[in-house]
C-alpha cells in the first residue's frame, strides 16, 4: 500500500509474504538497469501447488486485450505542434496511485502534460493532478488576467485552462473552495510580486510547483482546523493530500519551445530519428538515490546528517524520491507534528494510518523535502518526432531506448494500417519503391493501434502468457512485480515545426 | 454485402471493364493483320458498367426441363450449349444476377494448351479450336493468335518444359524449347539474362472472355436454350437420391438434370440441397492483375508471357499491358460464403499485398518500370483442392452434375468442359478420360471449410509454383491418422497424404539426415532422397518380412439375409464371387463399356457375408457405384467400414512364421491358402481378419484388425519379428514391388476406359457365370480385339542415379510412332532396371485408336520400343507378363513349422 514498502523480496521481512505465496522461488534475477537507473527486479516464481501461471495462462487473449485496453485513450486534435497524443494506465495498487492530466492555455497556445505518481494513498496525486495545470496557467498569466482573476471576472479554477480528454477532478466542494481560494491568493500575490513577462517560462514553472506544494502543507496545518476556517471531513481530506505525496512530470509546449519540469521519478523521453536512426533523448533527470547530485542536494543542505538521511538508498530509509509534493512527514517541522499527534480533534486512529513513527527518527532540520521542480528546455526540431512521458512502473520495464524503438516501430506499422493508394500518374516504378518500404513497415504491424497499449503489453509481456501472469497475480504481491504504470505519447507535427523553424531562423 | 468482414467495391468508373469497351477491343483477326482500337477513350468518361443484357428477356419460368443448368458464367454456358449441339434443346440457364456477372467478367482471357496432362491439352485444344472458329465466322471473340512464350529460370523448371512439350509433340500441339536469344527476338521486351530457356507454343492465344460466354450464349438460345437472368436458385429437390426439381426464386422447374456451374458459389449452392447436400469443394481466393496505360511501342500481338518462377503472366491489353499472378500466401476471400449479390463487383485492391508481383512483373518487363497505371483488378476466383477442376455426376445425387471449380482457367477450359459434361450427361459417360476431374475423387472432409481455407495457400499458387511429381501437400495434413502412426513417426516415418490419410511412405535410414545427404532432394526429377530407404525397405520385404499399415485403403461390408447379396455382387463383378467361404477374390466392377467403375478384393466371410478392400483414393468413387446399383427393395446392406478396421500387411517370405509365432493358427500354404481369409486371435486381440495376401505380389498376410487393438497387434508383430528381421516399410516400397510384378492399380493405372481385356486380367472375367454390366462389351473385346495393351517396360542405356526419372505421363514410341503414355513408373531393384507401365496403342495417322486384333503380337512382334523423358528417348524392352527375377527364395514351405504344445 505504501510506497516504501517496494524494499527488495529477498529481504527477511517480506520474504515470508511472497512465500506464504509461492513456495519456492526458483530463479532469481534481480537486474538493475543502468540506463534508466531504476531496479528491475523480474523473478520467476515456481510453485507445488499452483501452475505456472506463464505456461497455463489463466487470462484469454482476449480478456488480456480489454484490460490491457480499459483506461486507453487516443486524442487526434492537432494543437499547435501537437499532432495527437495517446495515453493509458495500468493498476498495481489498489486504487491506482498513478494520475495524468491534460490541458490547452485559455490565453496563449501552450499545452500541458502531466503524469502524476503518487505513494502513501492516491489523494496527494490527485490534488496535484487537479491543481498543477491551473497553478501553472496562474504563473503564466499576464497582468490583466491576473488582474481580472482579483475582480472575479475570470475563474481561475476553469477559466485559464482547458482540459482535454478524461479527467478525474474532485467532487467534494468544500475541498474545492478550499483549494480555489488557494489559487485566488496565488494569482493576488503573483499580480503584487512577479507576474509573467512572456520570457520565464522556467521560472514560472518552478513557482507552480513550489506554490502548489506549499498550499498542500500549509492547508493541512492544525491551525486552520483550530481557526474554524474548515470543516473536520474538509480537513482531515487536507491532511490524507498533505500526508501522502506524488511525484510528477509536466510537458509544456508551446511552438518550437518544450518546458520539462520535472519532481521525482517520473520520466520524459524525447524520441529523435536522426538518419534513418532513432534516438532517446531523456528530458529528465530522475529525484531519487541513483542520482549522486540529488544525494549531494540534501547531504549539502543537511551538513552532517547524511549517514541518517539517506539509508538503504532511501530518505530516512522509506521514501524512494528525493522530491515530491506532500509527504509533510519530511517538511513540517517536529514541533507541527507532534502539536497534531495531540490534537484533540483528530482520532487516534486517523493519524495511525500514517504509520507508528509519525516522526521519522533523528528528524533534526527539516524540511528535508521540497517541490522544486528541475526544468528543461528544449528546441523542438523536425527530427523530434514524439514525446513520452511515464511513471517510473514503465522505465523498470523498459529502458528508455527500448521505448523509443517500440514508440517508432509501431509508429512505422501504424502508417501501413492505412490502405494504399497510387497516385494518379505514379509510374509503376514508384509505386513499386513505395510499397517495397512498406513491405519492411508491414512486419511492424502491432495488435495494439494506440501505442500507450502497445508500450503496456510489451513491458508486461510481451507474450500472452507473460502478461497474463503479471495480470493475474494475486493484490497482497502484484506489488514486488510492478508499480501502477501511466503512459503519455505525444506526437509531434513535423510539418508545423519545420514552418516554425523556417521562421525561427529567419 | 452480406458478408461480414469483405469489403465489395461496385466498380467506378473509369474502369476496364466498361461494357462499352470491352467486346470491342482486340478486333484481331488473324495474325499480321490487326484491328486493335488502342484504348483512347478519355478518363472518366467511360460510364459505370450497366451491362447490356444479351438474354432472354423477362418470361415466366418453365414448369420443366430436362437440364437446368445453374450459373451464367462460361462454364455454364457452355455446357447449355453443348448439350443443345447434341440435340438435347430442352435445357434452362439460371443466373441469379447477369450473363458473365460473377467470374467471368473479369477474366484475363488466356488460353493455353500447354498443360499438365494429355487430357487438359485435349480439352484446352478443343476450346481453342473452338474460339478460333468463331473468331473466323465473324462472331467476335476478340481472338489474337499471339502464341505464348512460357519461360524458365531454372533448370528444373526447364525439365518441366520439356516434358510438357514431349507430351505436346504427340498430340500435334506446336511447340519449341526456345533459348533465352530466341526468346529475345519472340519477345523484345523481356529481359532475359537470367533465363535457361522456354517453351514456345505459337497456336495459343489470348481473347475477350465475357464475348465468349456471350457467343455460348447466343448461339444455344438459337438452338432453343433458355437463358434466364435474375433468378437464383434455392434449392435443388432429390426423391430417391435423384434430381427431381429446383427451387428459384421465380418458382420451380422440375427437371432430370441440374448441373452446378454456379462458380464462387457453387459450394454454398451444393449445401442446399434437399434432403441429401452435396460436397462441392471449393474456396474463393483473391486473384490480382494490374493493367497499364498505353506504352508506346507495345506490340498487340505481343505473346503471352509465362514467368511462373515468377509467378507472374503477361499480355498485352489496349496498347498497355496487363500483369497478374498467382503469389505465394494468397489471400483466401468469401470465407462465410460469397454474398448473394455480387455482380460485376471487385474486391477492395491491396497494393502492399500485390507488391510480391509487381517486383516480378518490373523485372521481367523493366519497360514497365515508367509506365502508369490503370487499374489493379482483384477479382474473386474459385479453387479447389487439387488445383483441378470439378467435373461430372457427384457421389451424393445421382443426375447432380458440377462443372465448377475453374482454378483462373475458366476461360481456356470452358469449350472443352462444356463439351465433356455435356457428353456425360448424355452418353452416361464423356469422351475423354475425365478420371483426373471426376467430382468423386473428393471426399466429405474435403468440403470443410477451414480445409478448403488452409489448402488456399497451396492449390492458389499451384498454377504458378512449381509441382515435382508425387510432391504432397503440405496443408490440411494429419487429418486422418491410423492408430499406429505416433509409432511410425518415432521409428522415422516420412509420410504422405492420401485421402487426408497419413500413409508412411518411407523410414528414414540412419544417414539421411547426414551432411553427404544436404543437397537431395525429396521432391525432384532426378533421383529422390527416399531412394535408399526404399531400396532397404524393398529388400526387406522380398528377403525378410516387413509390416505395413494399410489402415488407409476404403473397406467396405456387405450384408443381405440370405442370399440376395450374392446376386447383387454376381451383377457387378466380372470375376465369379460365389466362392467358398473364406476365398478371397480379385474383380473388377465394369460399367458397360467394360472399363473398370470398381477394382476391388472382396472376401466371403460368409454365405451373405462379404468384405470389400478398395484402394484409398477411390474411397467416394467405389461406394457410388456400389450405392447406384443396390437393389430398391433395400435387401442388401452396405457398410462403410474403413475407420473401424486398421490394415496391416505383414510382407515377406518370413510373414508365415511370423504369424504364426502370435496367433494360434497353422500358417503352413496348405492350411492357410494364398487368397484365403480367416478370422483368428493375434496376441490378446480377437476378431482380426487375416487374409493372405499383400497386393505387391509377395507372400503374406493383411491383417485387418478392429481400429483399438492394432496398436497392440503391432507391437507384439514387431517384438516377436525381432529375430526375423521385421522393419517397418512406407508406400514407396510397396509401389515399386508393386511395378516391377506388374501389378496395375486401379485409380493409377486403371480407370473407367480400361477393360480387363486389356490389362491382362481377362482371366478374371467369367463369362459363363450368368449376366454381369459390361459382359457384353468384355465380350466384344474378346472375339474382336481391344483398344490397349497394358505393358510392362523396362528401360535400357538408362543410369538411376544420373538420368532424370520417369514418373507416368512419359510418352511412349513404338517404332518411332508414339503408342501412348506411361501410367506409373518405378525402379525394379531385382530387376535392376527402371520399369514403367503403360498402354500400348495403335494410332493411326490421325491420331484415332486401332483395334488390336492380336495384342500379344502387336505389343511384343517387331516392335522396338522408346520412352521420352523431357525430350531423352531411352529404349525399352517390352514383356506382357511379369518378368523374371532373378531372386533366389528360402520358400518358407520349406522350414518345419514350430511344434504346438
Amino acid at each position: 500500500m505504501y510506497r516504501w514498502v517496494k524494499v527488495n523480496p529477498f529481504d527477511g521481512k517480506h520474504a515470508k509474504v511472497v512465500e506464504t505465496w509461492c513456495r519456492t522461488i526458483s530463479t532469481a534475477m534481480p537486474k538493475r538497469n543502468k540506463a534508466s537507473g531504476a531496479n528491475l527486479i523480474r523473478f520467476k516464481l515456481r510453485n507445488a501447488r499452483i501452475p505456472d501461471a506463464v505456461q497455463s495462462p489463466r487470462l484469454t487473449p482476449q480478456m488480456v486485450t480489454s484490460i490491457l485496453r480499459m483506461n486507453e485513450e487516443a486524442v487526434e486534435e492537432s494543437y499547435g505542434p501537437v499532432r495527437s497524443y495517446v495515453k493509458n494506465q495500468l493498476q498495481s495498487n489498489k486504487p491506482i496511485e498513478d494520475r495524468s492530466a491534460q490541458g490547452h492555455l485559455v490565453h496563449g497556445s501552450a499545452s500541458l502534460f502531466g503524469v502524476f505518481d503518487g505513494h502513501g494513498g492516491c489523494a496527494c496525486a490527485q490534488a496535484v493532478s487537479d491543481r498543477l495545470l491551473s497553478y501553472i496557467a496562474v504563473a503564466m498569466a499576464e497582468h490583466d488576467i491576473l488582474a481580472a482573476i482579483n475582480n472575479g471576472k475570470l475563474d481561475p479554477t476553469t477559466d485559464l485552462l482547458q482540459h482535454i480528454g478524461d479527467t478525474n477532478r474532485l467532487v467534494n466542494t468544500d475541498l474545492a473552495t478550499v483549494h480555489k481560494q488557494s489559487l485566488a491568493n496565488f494569482a493576488a500575490e503573483a499580480m503584487a510580486i512577479a507576474h509573467f513577462d512572456g520570457e520565464s517560462v522556467k521560472d514560472a514553472l518552478v513557482s507552480a510547483f513550489l506554490r502548489l506544494d506549499r498550499d498542500i502543507v500549509t492547508e493541512a496545518l492544525p491551525s486552520n482546523l483550530q481557526g474554524g476556517s474548515m470543516d473536520m471531513s474538509c480537513y482531515f481530506d487536507t491532511l490524507a493530500i498533505a500526508f501522502s505525496g506524488a511525484v510528477g512530470c509536466v510537458a509544456y509546449i508551446d511552438g518550437t519551445d518544450l518546458f520539462l519540469a520535472n519532481v521525482g521519478d517520473t520520466q520524459a523521453v524525447l524520441g529523435v530519428h536522426n538518419d534513418n536512426r532513432w534516438e532517446a533523448v531523456p528530458l529528465s533527470d530522475t529525484h531519487n538515490a541513483d542520482n549522486p547530485s540529488e544525494v549531494e542536494r540534501i547531504t549539502r543542505c543537511h551538513p552532517n546528517e547524511a549517514p541518517n538521511i539517506i539509508k538503504n538508498r532511501r530518505l530516512f530509509g522509506e521514501l524512494v524520491p528525493l522530491r515530491a509534493f506532500g509527504d509533510v512527514r519530511y517538511k513540517w517541522t517536529k514541533t507541527d507534528l507532534k502539536h497534531l499527534l495531540n490534537t484533540k480533534q483528530i482520532p487516534k486512529h486517523v493519524m495511525s494510518v500514517f504509520g507508528d513513527n509519525l516522526i521519522p527518527h533523528k528528524y533534526r532540520t527539516p524540511p528535508y523535502l521540497d517541490a522544486e521542480p528541475e526544468v528543461m528546455h528544449h528546441i523542438l526540431t523536425p527530427k523530434d518526432k514524439f514525446l513520452v512521458i511515464a511513471s517510473d512502473g514503465l522505465w523498470e520495464c523498459l529502458s528508455p531506448d527500448k521505448v523509443i524503438q517500440l514508440v517508432a516501430g509501431h509508429l512505422d506499422g501504424q502508417q501501413v494500417l492505412v490502405n494504399y493508394k497510387p497516385n494518379e500518374g505514379a509510374t509503376l516504378k514508384e509505386v513499386n519503391e513505395v510499397l517495397s518500404n512498406r513491405r519492411v513497415s508491414l512486419k511492424n504491424r502491432a495488435l495494439d493501434s494506440n501505442t500507450a497499449t502497445h508500450l503496456l503489453r510489451s513491458a508486461l509481456g510481451p507474450d500472452h502468457g507473460q502478461v497474463s501472469a503479471q495480470l493475474t497475480l494475486p493484490q497482497p504481491i502484484v506489488r514486488f512485480y510492478r508499480d501502477d504504470i501511466t503512459i503519455t505519447v505525444i506526437f509531434f507535427d513535423s510539418e508545423y515545426i519545420k514552418d516554425k523553424d523556417i521562421k525561427h531562423t529567419r | 454485402m452480406g458478408t461480414a468482414g469483405v469489403k465489395c467495391l461496385k466498380i467506378t468508373s473509369p474502369s476496364i471493364f466498361s461494357r462499352r469497351i470491352l467486346p470491342s477491343t482486340f478486333r484481331a483477326a488473324a495474325p499480321g493483320y490487326v484491328k486493335t482500337r488502342l484504348f483512347s477513350t478519355a478518363e472518366g468518361d467511360s460510364p459505370s458498367p450497366e451491362p447490356v443484357s444479351l438474354a432472354t428477356p423477362p418470361k415466366p419460368l418453365p414448369q420443366q426441363a430436362r437440364v437446368v443448368v445453374c450459373g451464367g458464367g462460361v462454364v455454364g454456358l457452355s455446357v447449355a450449349y453443348h448439350l443443345a449441339e447434341r440435340g438435347w434443346t430442352d435445357v434452362v440457364v439460371l443466373e441469379q444476377g447477369k450473363v458473365t456477372c460473377g467470374t467471368t467478367w473479369h477474366s484475363v482471357g488466356l488460353v493455353s494448351t500447354m498443360k499438365a496432362t494429355r487430357t487438359d491439352m485435349a480439352m484446352t485444344r478443343y476450346s481453342a479450336d473452338l474460339y478460333k472458329q468463331w473468331e473466323a465466322e465473324g462472331e467476335g471473340v476478340g481472338w489474337k493468335q499471339c502464341g505464348s512464350l512460357n519461360v524458365a529460370r531454372t533448370l528444373d523448371r526447364m525439365i518441366h518444359l520439356k516434358r510438357q512439350h514431349a507430351v505436346a509433340k504427340t498430340m500435334g500441339v506446336e511447340s519449341q524449347v526456345v533459348t533465352p536469344a530466341e526468346i529475345q527476338d519472340i519477345c523484345p521486351v523481356l529481359r532475359v539474362d537470367d533465363l535457361q530457356g522456354g517453351l514456345w507454343i505459337p497456336g495459343d492465344g489470348a481473347l475477350t472472355a465475357p464475348d465468349v460466354a456471350m457467343v455460348f450464349s447466343r448461339k444455344a438460345k438459337a438452338k432453343g436454350v433458355q437463358v434466364i437472368e435474375d433468378v437464383g436458385v434455392e434449392k435443388v429437390i432429390t426423391e430417391n437420391g435423384r434430381v427431381s426439381k429446383v427451387v428459384t426464386s421465380a418458382g420451380n422447374i422440375k427437371c432430370e438434370y441440374f448441373v452446378n456451374s454456379a462458380g464462387l458459389w457453387s459450394r454454398e449452392l451444393g449445401k442446399r440441397t434437399d434432403p441429401r447436400r452435396v460436397n462441392v469443394p471449393l474456396h474463393a481466393c483473391e486473384h490480382y492483375y494490374l493493367v497499364t496505360k498505353p506504352i508506346t511501342g507495345t506490340n498487340p500481338l505481343m505473346p503471352v508471357i509465362r514467368d511462373y518462377d515468377g509467378y507472374v503472366y503477361f499480355r498485352e491489353w489496349n496498347g498497355g499491358l496487363l500483369g497478374g499472378g498467382f503469389e505465394p500466401s494468397p489471400k483466401p476471400c468469401f470465407h462465410q460464403g460469397p454474398p448473394d449479390k455480387f455482380e460485376f463487383q471487385l474486391l477492395q485492391e491491396d497494393w502492399d499485398h500485390f507488391q510480391v508481383l509487381l517486383t516480378e512483373i518490373l523485372h521481367r518487363v523493366p519497360a514497365m518500370e515508367t509506365a502508369e497505371i490503370r487499374q489493379l483488378v482483384n477479382g474473386p476466383e474459385s479453387f479447389t483442392p487439387d488445383s483441378r477442376w470439378l467435373l461430372g455426376e457427384t457421389a451424393e445425387v445421382a443426375n447432380y452434375f458440377v462443372a465448377t471449380g475453374m482454378n483462373s482457367s475458366g476461360i481456356a477450359g470452358a469449350g472443352g468442359v462444356g463439351k465433356q459434361v455435356a457428353d456425360w450427361i448424355i452418353d452416361g459417360r464423356p469422351s475423354l478420360n475425365m478420371w483426373a476431374y471426376d467430382i468423386r475423387r473428393f471426399i466429405g472432409h474435403h468440403n470443410n471449410k477451414r480445409f478448403l481455407r488452409d489448402r488456399m495457400q497451396e492449390s492458389f499458387p499451384a498454377t504458378a509454383v512449381l509441382k515435382y511429381p508425387r510432391e504432397e501437400y503440405t496443408t490440411g495434413r494429419k487429418l486422418r491418422c491410423s492408430p499406429l502412426h505416433t509409432r511410425q513417426e518415432v521409428a522415422g516415418a516420412v509420410f504422405g497424404e492420401t485421402m487426408a490419410y497419413e500413409r508412411a511412405m518411407y523410414f528414414k535410414l540412419d544417414d539421411d539426415d547426414s551432411p553427404e545427404n544436404e543437397d537431395r532432394r525429396m521432391w525432384t526429377y532426378t533421383k529422390p532422397m527416399w531412394f535408399e530407404a526404399a531400396q532397404e525397405e524393398y529388400w526387406a520385404c522380398k528377403e525378410r518380412v516387413c509390416l505395413m499399415d494399410m489402415s488407409s485403403f476404403a473397406k467396405f461390408e456387405l450384408e443381405s439375409a440370405s442370399e440376395e447379396v450374392v446376386d447383387f455382387l454376381q451383377k457387378l463383378c466380372s470375376n465369379d464371387i460365389d466362392v467358398d467361404i473364406g476365398t478371397i477374390v480379385h474383380t473388377g466392377m465394369q460399367n458397360k463399356y467394360g472399363g473398370f467403375e470398381n477394382d476391388t478384393t472382396i472376401a466371403r466371410l460368409d454365405h451373405n457375408h462379404f468384405y470389400m478392400i478398395c484402394p484409398a483414393t477411390q474411397q467416394s468413387r467405389a461406394w457410388t457405384w456400389l450405392a447406384r446399383h443396390m437393389p430398391q427393395d433395400g435387401s442388401v446392406h452396405l457398410r462403410d467400414v474403413t475407420s473401424m478396421f486398421s490394415g496391416i500387411n505383414i510382407i515377406g517370405p518370413h510373414a508365415q512364421q511370423l504369424l504364426a509365432d502370435v496367433s494360434d493358427i497353422s500358417t503352413s500354404r496348405s492350411d492357410f491358402r494364398p487368397m484365403s481369409c480367416k478370422k483368428i486371435d493375434v496376441g490378446s486381440a480377437s476378431g482380426v481378419w487375416a487374409m493372405r495376401l499383400t497386393h505387391t505380389g509377395e507372400d503374406g498376410f493383411i491383417l485387418y484388425i478392429p481400429s483399438e487393438y492394432a496398436l497392440h497387434v503391432y507391437d507384439i508383430l514387431m517384438s516377436a519379428g525381432k529375430d526375423y528381421g521385421v522393419r517397418n516399410a512406407g508406400y514407396y516400397a510397396l509401389r515399386h514391388l508393386r511395378i516391377e510384378n506388374f501389378f496395375a492399380y486401379w485409380g493409377l493405372d486403371l480407370d473407367d476406359r480400361t477393360t480387363p481385356m486389356e490389362c491382362g486380367r481377362g482371366y478374371r472375367v467369367k463369362f459363363d457365370k450368368g449376366d454381369f454390366i459390361g459382359k457384353a462389351a468384355l465380350e466384344q473385346q474378346r472375339d474382336h480385339g481391344v483398344n490397349k495393351r497394358f505393358v510392362h517396360f523396362q528401360l535400357e542405356d538408362y543410369d538411376v542415379n544420373l538420368d532424370l526419372w520417369p514418373w507416368g505421363g512419359e510418352p511412349i514410341y513404338r517404332n518411332g510412332r508414339n503408342a501412348g503414355l506411361t501410367t506409373t513408373c518405378g525402379f525394379g531393384f531385382a530387376l535392376d532396371s527402371m520399369v514403367c507401365l503403360g498402354f500400348v496403342r495403335d494410332f493411326d495417322d490421325k491420331g484415332v485408336e486401332q483395334i488390336l486384333k492380336n495384342s500379344n503380337d502387336f505389343v511384343m512382334k517387331d516392335a522396338k520400343y522408346e520412352i521420352d523423358i523431357a525430350g531423352t528417348r531411352f529404349p525399352a524392352k517390352p514383356s506382357i507378363y511379369t518378368p523374371k527375377q532373378n531372386v533366389t527364395y528360402v520358400d518358407p514351405s520349406f522350414i518345419p513349422a514350430p511344434q504346438k504344445v
